[in-house]
């Protein structure tokens, strides 16, 4: 499955070699991260302003005071970000401090989206959404930690060398001289995460005998697409736990060789749509693909109105991102 | 600049492996004796420009989500002139974080048996806060003129898959955690 250069080199920035994937870097992987994330993000914060005022004011089930009560200051959240603003005398009141980053967050998302000043509206997102999930601590949960980790990418990976506002406002997209550097380290990130997620899971008996799947599948208010019960008499639910500890224990290697890289990535795509379809933990799982994809599946890609290059005889019908690497 | 990259790559990473170690040693330590108590992080990682760091990055957060076992999560309920209250959303997103919330402030009645709650009477007296503050936007929501509210925490409790295999029904079941009373007054201004 060894192949020479399948893909031409980009036109619009310098191929790059990363440490892991031997072979030239489809630049475009970079702007898929920044669109996706910014969207997941932008609906993440959509999806929660039917309840704003439930979450974030002083008409709230816990009030903005008494949760910053249990903060470890080590952020701002909006209501210490008043209290300094206070101290500056400026005359700012909580509602207009929650005001502003309402309106802050979605902008800098948009402007990250559509890659227009990209770093600055990167490094304001971040900052944003930091500020939003440090004020509600207590109801933090999963999805609030990987989008701030995708956040931070945002900020020090060149998002918006292409495909960007920026770019077309330039006339010229930025050289990429350390692109192979930056996709080894969301790789590594990546990998460290999964691996002792799945160490986490294989202590417990329970992810080995099935029974944390069906209990997940059956606690209150996640979402389910339809009941799995009738699996209940099947090895289905021994049969997905020690796939999940496997998929996730076995990703630094799985996912390093071209052989088994499709298979991985086809199998965690699996396991993420499965989280999101049955446990209804849907912008965790629409992040996690997306990161995903960005770091396994579009680099591989050929450049955007370029057929890849004929494959030898024996590759033809493979995977395409089989024969990388 | 190379050089500079390669020194916060390494760095980062080093931080992200660090912390994760150091939470699955302690994950492994309460699977094998549940009163073990937690072994801390290195004093460098403890240190403000590292706890800094590792906030700003998302480096601080570890990946055991659904590890060890999978929590049982559990409803607020409250009773309150005679009417059923729950605190939740209009969006399924909200649910979730109430659960969330419901679970972070409920987490120290939940330990194996034998074990004692690892509260301090302050943590138990913020605890407490947080669930009368719940119980008041209760009371206000419901514009109710009964002064007293009933706060109930119940575990939500599935036949588990054995008991199912067994013949046991499906059956959601609530077993009653916490109660709290409350009995709110209004001041004059």
């Amino acid at each position: 499955m060894q192949t020479d250069v399948l893909v031409p080199a980009p036109t619009q920035a310098r191929p790059a070699k990363a440490p892991v994937a031997g072979g030239p870097l489809n630049a475009a992987w970079l702007a898929f991260l920044r669109v996706n994330v910014a969207s997941i993000a932008l609906l993440h914060f959509w999806a929660i302003q039917p309840d704003f005022d439930l979450l974030f004011s002083y008409h709230g089930y816990v009030y903005p005071d008494i949760l910053d009560a249990s903060h470890d200051r080590f952020f701002w959240t909006l209501t210490s970000l008043q209290q300094a603003l206070a101290s500056l005398r400026l005359p700012v009141s909580y509602e207009g401090v929650l005001t502003a980053a309402r309106w802050a967050y979605p902008a800098c998302l948009l402007l990250l989206g559509a890659g227009l000043l990209t770093r600055a509206a990167a490094v304001g997102a971040l900052l944003l959404q930091l500020l939003f999930v440090q004020s509600i601590h207590l109801y933090q949960y999963g999805a609030d930690a990987f989008t701030t980790i995708a956040l931070f990418y945002c900020c020090v990976l060149p998002v918006g060398s292409s495909y960007s506002l920026d770019v077309a406002w330039r006339g010229r997209s930025a050289a990429l001289t350390h692109q192979g550097l930056f996709l080894f380290w969301l790789r590594a990130h990546l990998s460290l995460a999964y691996f002792f997620s799945g160490v986490d899971k294989v202590v417990g008996d329970t992810w080995r005998n099935g029974e944390a799947i069906w209990k997940a599948l059956h606690s209150h208010a996640y979402f389910s697409l339809f009941s799995l019960d009738f699996l209940a008499p099947t090895p289905f639910f021994w049969l997905a736990g020690w796939a999940t500890i496997l998929l996730e224990i076995g990703y630094p290697l799985g996912m390093s060789y071209a052989r088994s890289r499709p298979w991985w990535l086809l199998g965690l795509l699996g396991m993420h749509l499965f989280i999101g379809l049955f446990m209804g933990l849907f912008f965790f799982s629409a992040l996690m693909i997306v990161l995903n994809l960005a770091a396994y599946y579009v680099p591989s890609l050929p450049p955007a109105g370029q057929a890849p290059a004929r494959a030898s005889e024996p590759e033809r019908g493979a995977i395409y991102i089989a024969t990388r690497q | 600049m190379k050089k500079l990259l390669y020194l916060l790559m390494g760095g980062h990473l080093a931080y992200v492996l660090v912390v994760n170690l150091y939470a699955s040693y302690n994950l492994w330590r309460t699977a094998q004796q549940p009163t073990a108590v937690d072994v801390p992080l290195p004093r460098l990682l403890l240190s403000p420009p590292a706890r800094y760091y590792g906030r700003l990055t998302g480096a601080e957060h570890g990946y055991g989500f659904f590890g060890l076992n999978v929590r049982s999560n559990g409803t607020l309920l409250a009773d309150c002139g005679g009417r059923k209250l729950e605190p939740t959303g209009r969006s399924f997103e909200t649910s979730l974080r109430m659960i969330t919330l419901a679970n972070t402030v409920t987490d120290d009645w939940l330990t194996p048996t034998g074990v004692a709650p690892p509260r301090t009477a302050l943590r138990a007296d913020y605890q407490a806060l947080v669930l009368r503050n719940v119980a008041l936007t209760l009371h206000q929501q419901a514009g109710s003129p009964d002064t007293a509210l009933v706060l109930h925490y119940n575990i939500l409790s599935f036949p588990s898959l054995a008991e199912v295999r067994r013949g046991k029904a499906g059956v959601y079941t609530q077993r009653p955690l916490l109660t709290a009373r409350y009995t709110f007054r209004r001041h004059a201004n």
